[in-house]
């Protein structure tokens, strides 16, 4: 194993729960899910409708994560890490959080979001360097926030940024299950000097 | 002054070994990894990794723990103080060994 081949095993071990991208692929989905709960809702819908439809929603996403997280227990294995465990679990809990914020309270975590993704983006360099979609996504809808004091424009920019949120969200995740697993599948290949044991 | 092969002559050979060194390296990224990751992190086979954890283990490098996990049989390694230290000399070693090649001259021949 080279020098390449080292540095790779160290940061996969790190940052091994934050690879886990098919959670932000169930997170995306999420996202989708509660959007059109919340714009769907209809006029009589009420509180127990709405209840309803919170209690779906977080079932589903609970499910979903835990279905995840079992695949990755048994496909790949488990790690502890300080890394993992300080840093956030997954930069998901971040993400997520910001994007709820931003969609709650009109846009102005979406600035957070977007300086988190460059952060990670720098911090995990040149390994993730496809988190700068989700950072430039954020800095283009900060440029583009059409402020409060209009609520149609308002609505058209929150939509637009839900709908194309999303799907960038779900690519990041995909792209650090990808990493994930060719990091394993290549430390998966045999190597000459690994396929023996040494009698040391 | 040592040379760079007396260095190179004094790295921990438990260390040096190419699948160890990648045990190692990875242990030492997280606070500990089970059995599976580090099969799948490695690529070692199973037979392979275990031989491996066993010479570790017995240098006192790592610690194995055996538990449960609901019903499911976790088997969990973790780096030792000593292990930590182990690396860090290796590396060191390693330094010296490449910074001393570094201010090798070349032999001028006839």
């Amino acid at each position: 194993m080279d020098r390449t081949g080292l540095s790779l095993v160290r940061f996969v071990a790190s940052r091994y729960r934050q690879l886990q991208g098919l959670g932000r692929v169930v997170d995306a989905v999420s996202l989708l899910l509660l959007w059109s709960l919340l714009t769907t809702e209809p006029a009589n819908g009420g509180p127990l409708w709405f209840a309803g439809a919170m209690v779906v929603w977080a079932s589903l996403t609970l499910w979903g994560l835990a279905r995840v997280g079992r695949y990755y227990r048994e496909r790949f294995g488990r790690t502890a890490s300080t890394a993992d465990s300080t840093a956030g679990s997954g930069s998901a809990g971040e993400v997520m959080l910001f994007v709820w914020m931003s969609m709650v309270f009109g846009g102005f975590f979406i600035p957070l979001l977007a300086t988190y993704a460059a952060h990670v983006t720098w911090r995990d360099w040149p390994y993730r360097a496809h988190w700068m979609l989700l950072a430039l996504h954020g800095t283009v809808f900060t440029i583009a926030y059409p402020g409060l004091h209009s609520p149609a424009l308002f609505a058209l920019w929150n939509s637009r940024f839900v709908l194309t949120a999303a799907p960038v969200i779900a690519l990041v995740g995909l792209l650090d299950h990808r990493l994930l697993v060719r990091a394993m599948h290549r430390a998966a290949e045999p190597t000459p000097d690994t396929e023996h044991a040494d009698t040391i | 002054m040592p040379t760079p092969f007396e260095y190179l002559q004094s790295l921990n050979r438990l260390v040096h070994e190419p699948a160890r060194l990648a045990i190692l390296v990875a242990l030492s990224a997280c606070e500990k990894a089970d059995f599976l990751f580090l099969l799948n992190i490695t690529g070692l086979t199973k037979g392979n990794l275990s031989s491996h954890l066993s010479k570790l283990e017995q240098a006192g490098l790592v610690v194995i723990e055996k538990k449960f996990e609901g019903k499911t049989p976790v088997t969990y390694i973790r780096l030792t103080l000593e292990g930590k230290d182990a690396l860090k000399e290796y590396w060191q070693s390693l330094e010296k060994v490449r910074t001393g090649i570094r201010h090798l001259k070349p032999l001028r021949t006839p």
